[in-house]
């Protein structure tokens, strides 16, 4: 009888919504990390490729949070993961791998950025660009992202599913 | 404060009130006075942006403007994020700073201040001024000017380290 379930639902007519909104989300969230490095990377009215991560570490150092190795280490690579993940992200490779990787990125950002809301920190979010003051509009921001990268991986989990289901 | 001939200008712009500001002064511009505006690497500018929530900011810049007059805005400065929170709490900026600036020096000052208070509040109504233009929001806001480029430092402080590695940084340029 489960074969015939499968086989059954095979042969129905593949729904396109689901993937249509897949594509959509992927590419929004995608270009929404490739925005968040380029701001990081272009500010004050050019560009940082030299000096990003002095401006960059001073934003992530007001959350005091790391050590100044490690906010050096960060602010010289996360313009950088952003920019690769959004591309990922837009081309769709490794959906399932990027779509994690987002979320968690997304979480830890929350994370601090509630931390540091709470301890009544007056500091750049360092989100987009350097020079955002933290604040509730932040936090629900990041938060609506967040709620799009698991949206997203949800959904390229399911849709992974599905196509094993129907080549089974 | 320093060599106006230095290759790096810093502008800060600060609230004497703001306890931000005075942590900023603690542990980085005591600093970066010893390390960089003492040997004329940073010339130092103080702009005044008292924000009206503090009460008593505008009374501590006037009479840091006036001791800038006299010779003494660093003692002055000192003093007053020395001893911010005695005169947060009650207005009295003069019997605070009253242990580190000595009587006859606070006379004067007090006396320059008196006969000189329209230049000293136009003085302070610049700085706000050019700090709006520049959209400063919070204190401290600073601003580092090198190779004739002038950037805005993400607000709200800087780490001393963070901001040595940046100076060095230009310095080597």
């Amino acid at each position: 009888m489960a074969t015939s379930a499968v086989v059954s639902e095979s042969q129905a007519p593949p729904r396109t919504w689901p993937r249509v909104l897949l594509v959509l989300g992927r590419v929004i969230l995608g270009a929404i990390f490739i925005i968040a490095a380029y701001t990081k990377l272009h500010f004050n009215g050019g560009w940082h490729l030299g000096d990003y991560h002095f401006f960059f570490g001073m934003a992530i150092n007001s959350y005091n949070l790391l050590p100044v190795w490690a906010v050096e280490l960060l602010a010289r690579v996360l313009p950088w993961f952003e920019l690769a993940l959004g591309v990922f992200l837009i081309i769709g490779v490794g959906l399932r791998w990027s779509g994690i990787i987002a979320s968690a990125l997304l979480l830890v950002f929350i994370a601090a950025m509630t931390r540091a809301y709470i301890m009544g920190l007056e500091i750049m979010c360092g989100c987009f660009g350097n020079n955002e003051k933290l604040g509730p509009w932040t936090l629900i921001r990041d938060s609506s992202m967040l709620v799009l990268a698991l949206a997203v991986t949800i959904g390229a989990f399911l849709i992974k599913k599905h196509r094993v289901v129907v080549s089974s | 404060m320093g060599s106006k001939s230095a290759p790096i200008t810093i502008e800060v712009f600060e609230d004497f009130q703001c306890p931000a500001c005075r942590n900023f002064f603690e542990t980085t511009v005591k600093q970066l006075i010893d390390d960089y505006v003492v040997p004329g690497k940073v010339y130092l500018i103080h702009r005044d942006f008292p924000l009206e929530m503090h009460p008593y900011s505008r009374q501590a810049a006037r009479l840091a403007n006036a001791a800038a007059e006299l010779g003494q805005f660093g003692t002055v400065e000192r003093a007053l994020f020395d001893t911010q929170d005695q005169w947060s709490a009650n207005g009295k900026i003069e019997e605070a700073i009253a242990s580190t600036v000595p009587a006859a020096q606070m006379k004067k000052i007090r006396d320059y201040q008196a006969a000189h208070l329209d230049e000293i509040n136009a003085a302070i109504e610049r700085d706000r001024t050019i700090g709006v233009k520049r959209n400063v929001s919070q204190t401290p806001s600073i601003y580092v000017t090198s190779h004739g480029k002038t950037e805005a430092l993400p607000g709200g402080g800087v780490d001393y380290k963070l901001l040595r590695n940046y100076l060095d940084y230009l310095l080597r340029q």
